[in-house]
């Protein structure tokens, strides 16, 4: 852990970021390594000086890149910044989860201290950072620190004046905590890898192969792709070099169920993409995770060196953890892989697919966290077993990250099928208006929609649930959802570029209930061309949420003795979603 | 028609296609016509400007990043995308500061010229008005970032046609902008010189030539007389500093 960051000579920097090079990349540095290398000149000097990018430049082994070209990466990714550190920097959360529980109140704090101190604090804004179930929360230095409140903020700010070493912060500070509401099948599940792995291999893997098509797994990331199907792809794509990405790259507002998987169940994770290298035939593995889990490399890469030592991944199949840097879009699986080559994370266009054209033009496989475990527990228990929960059409259990308006945020482990009712009951909603099943980019269901089934064919899901009680306006999630968006759109075709940001304009105005019917069918029109038109899945997604929130609004509005004006909203208390 | 040749469908016409061609390159190549902006036939694929959207049974592709199918059939002149275009020009428009009537590439603009194609008279989303930063290092050469609309053309006619690295894009979202691969930014320290296909091939105002402007009359400039669809998207030799027009 680094802090506080130190304005370093000119001189001394140099030696600093040589050594940082040598210590990492003793092999030297290569064009792929590019967004690594970032990262690590971030964490340690809490920003990218000219003299860190001529250092990478003449560092570069295999390619030259131009100071415009290193800048436009750095410009892509939030967490990685041209300007100067202050001593500590903070990324305050603001999920709509955060800003219902006070983080509001804690931006303007810690801001009004920053506009008198900004040598000492930098505060910034961030997505979702993964503690929606102990939320408000932040990123100190890249570490998270949750269940902020007014006690814990003047704390923060005490040890900013102070300027103690962040090693000599309360630890209790930067603790979080796991909260698992209901266990299932993958929660529960203990794997032995030797044994799992000794199936694998007597059994080979075109039977594996038959075995996971007849549990007919699914993706657990969101789209629900049929897993076999993906591997089975890869496994016939021509070349002998191939790779395994495990995609913990969670960003979809609500989600933390990935973090509680990399926490508790790491290593059915890690084993799964061994089976998958495998039966794809790969060398190599990588577990792409979002930065805002930092706090979690250390545990991870204990993992692999065990099984390194273990020799359940060897020369044959090594892992490595590859780093995000703050960009939601790089969840879209191509998005992902053109980031691990140390650019900025556009979106490829598709076809060619990963299963054939992935990371450095080789076929490669991209699974979620949960889809691996998942991989783990059919290889452990087989197809049939797998099969006994869930529904026909989607077998097996789902994790739920529930945060919110409810007694009992955390994680629940549900068979597909179950209802939105079950859930909610689990977790002890019970004032629940509406809920956003899948982030965002999901689906916002009322009371109506209650029963239905959550599973990929009814309301599918890659793991967020956020309830909202009667007090909340559509008009809050609408801004919030949309400032997400405008936020983390990657700029590459212009409905998102502009749509987004359009919306999130527009949102704000409905907030302030400054909007006419015009601005609403306007509103419409931009979601419309979203939907239609986006290069990629956040695009149409984000045209998708806006359409759901205009037309519950809509609803709302034209039964107007539904209107909750007595209700204090969080309207009053934040003026935007954005928070700034 | 011989069984042997592929086709597929556009708006009822056949259109022959040698197998690997997209969508965009057989029509273009059949001497027909789909709106586009970032699309251009000597430089690779980009598929973001989406000016491109056609229709191929219920699902919306850009026919620029679409290979074509045999027996594919591809709606292009129907109202549904005629009215999603006009929006997403619309957009463009409103994103950017594009002030026509005094623009260096009025009347020879693509974005301009597809604006009049599409019967678009305003635009119906609040206009931005940004204010990025203007480079007027280059002899010869202006970029006005505002009247940028991120096509990248230039990035790949610098990388893939003059073998040279001038541009490229920074930031993000709504932030996204033209940058200069120079040490300092400023494109005046770049080897960008007249002739190159980059400076030449840009289908809006954001790089316009600095000598040699408004040398036509209004009423006399390409898409006052002409209308796109029929020829096609053209930067003249007018706006490009007199240099030979490089053709589609």
């Amino acid at each position: 852990m680094i802090g506080p960051y130190q304005q370093l000579e000119a001189s001394t920097q140099r030696t600093a970021i040589e050594q940082l090079f040598a210590e990492y990349w003793p092999a030297g540095i290569y064009r792929r390594d590019l967004l690594q290398v970032l990262v690590a000149v971030q964490q340690h000097f809490g920003w990218i000086s000219s003299i860190a990018m001529r250092s990478i430049q003449t560092a570069l082994r295999d390619s030259a890149i131009s100071l415009g070209e290193l800048q436009g990466i750095v410009s892509f990714y939030h967490f990685l910044q041209l300007s100067p550190a202050a001593s500590w920097q903070i990324h305050l959360s603001s999920n709509i989860t955060d800003l219902m529980a006070g983080q509001r109140g804690h931006w303007k704090t810690l801001t009004d201290y920053a506009a008198h101190w900004p040598e000492r604090l930098q505060v910034r804004i961030s997505s979702c950072t993964g503690l929606c179930d102990q939320g408000p929360a932040m990123l100190l230095n890249g570490y998270p620190i949750a269940r902020l409140n007014p006690e814990r903020v003047q704390q923060i700010l005490q040890n900013v004046e102070a300027n103690h070493p962040l090693q000599d912060w309360p630890s209790e500070l930067f603790a979080v905590t796991t909260k698992i509401v209901k266990e299932g099948p993958v929660l529960q599940h203990q794997a032995n890898p030797d044994a799992v792995l000794t199936q694998i291999n007597s059994c080979g893997a075109e039977r594996f192969l038959q075995e996971l098509e007849l549990s007919g797994l699914q993706g657990r990331g969101g789209a629900g792709f049929n897993t076999a199907d993906k591997w089975r792809n890869c496994r016939a794509a021509d070349g002998p070099e191939k790779y395994v990405v495990c995609n913990a790259d969670e960003g979809e507002p609500g989600t933390f169920k990935d973090r509680v998987l990399l926490q508790h169940k790491l290593d059915n994770m890690i084993l799964g993409m061994r089976i998958c290298a495998e039966v794809v035939g790969a060398q190599r593995g990588f577990i792409y995770l979002r930065k805002e889990y930092l706090f979690l490399l250390p545990h991870i890469q204990s993992a692999l060196q065990r099984f390194r030592q273990q020799g359940l991944i060897s020369l044959g199949f090594n892992v490595d953890v590859h780093l995000g840097a703050g960009a939601y879009v790089c969840g879209e699986e191509t998005a992902l892989l053109e980031s691990m080559e140390g650019k900025r994370g556009i979106p490829r266009i598709r076809p060619p697919f990963p299963t054939t054209y992935g990371y450095l033009g080789k076929p490669t496989v991209v699974n979620n966290v949960e889809t691996f475990c998942n991989v783990t527990l059919i290889a452990d228990h087989g197809a049939a077993s797998f099969r006994q929960l869930g529904t026909d059409q989607s077998p097996g259990s789902k994790l739920h990250s529930v945060s919110g308006d409810c007694q009992h945020p955390g994680i629940v482990e549900l068979p597909y099928g179950a209802s939105i009712e079950e859930l909610l009951q689990l977790v002890g909603a019970v004032d629940c208006q509406h809920v956003q099943v899948g982030g965002p980019s999901g689906r916002l269901l009322s009371r109506d929609a209650f029963s239905q089934p959550l599973d990929t064919a009814h309301v599918n899901s890659g793991g967020s649930f956020m309830v909202f009680d009667r007090s909340r306006k559509i008009p809050n999630l609408l801004a919030n959802f949309m400032h997400f968006f405008a936020r983390e759109s990657c700029g590459f075709c212009t409905p998102c570029r502009a749509g987004t940001q359009l919306l999130a304009d527009a949102s704000r105005r409905l907030q302030s209930n400054a909007t006419d019917d015009a601005e609403l069918e306007n509103i419409r029109e931009i979601c419309d061309t979203l939907k239609r038109a986006s290069h990629c899945g956040l695009g149409k997604t984000a045209g998708d949420c806006g359409e759901q929130a205009i037309e519950k609004y809509s609803l709302h509005m034209a039964a107007k003795s539904l209107a909750a004006s007595d209700v204090q909203g969080i309207a009053q208390q934040e003026d935007s979603a954005g928070l700034a | 028609m011989s069984g042997m040749k592929s086709a597929f469908s556009f708006d009822g016409i056949q259109i022959a296609f040698t197998s690997g061609q997209s969508i965009m390159q057989a029509v273009l190549d059949g001497g027909g016509y789909i709106p586009h902006l970032c699309y251009h036939p000597q430089l690779s694929v980009h598929g973001s400007c989406r000016l491109c959207m056609v229709k191929v049974g219920d699902r919306y592709l850009s026919a620029c990043t679409t290979e074509a199918q045999n027996g594919m059939q591809v709606e292009n002149q129907i109202s549904e995308l005629r009215e999603l275009r006009l929006k997403l020009l619309e957009m463009l428009f409103a994103e950017g500061n594009h002030f026509c009537p005094s623009c260096e590439l009025s009347g020879n603009c693509q974005l301009q010229a597809l604006a009049y194609e599409l019967g678009m008279t305003h635009s119906r989303f609040p206009l931005q008005y940004p204010t990025r930063k203007r480079d007027g290092s280059h002899a010869t050469v202006f970029l006005d970032r505002d009247r940028c609309i991120n096509c990248e053309i230039c990035v790949r006619a610098s990388r893939e046609l003059d073998g040279k690295n001038v541009f490229s894009l920074s930031g993000r979202g709504s932030d996204t902008a033209l940058q200069i691969n120079s040490e300092d930014g400023r494109l005046g320290s770049t080897d960008l010189i007249a002739t190159d296909s980059s400076a030449r091939l840009c289908p809006v105002g954001a790089l316009v030539f600095k000598q040699g402007n408004y040398a036509e009359r209004p009423n006399e400039r390409l898409y006052d007389t002409h209308i796109i669809s029929e020829t096609g998207n053209r930067r003249p030799a007018v706006v490009s500093g007199g240099y030979p027009e490089l053709g589609e």
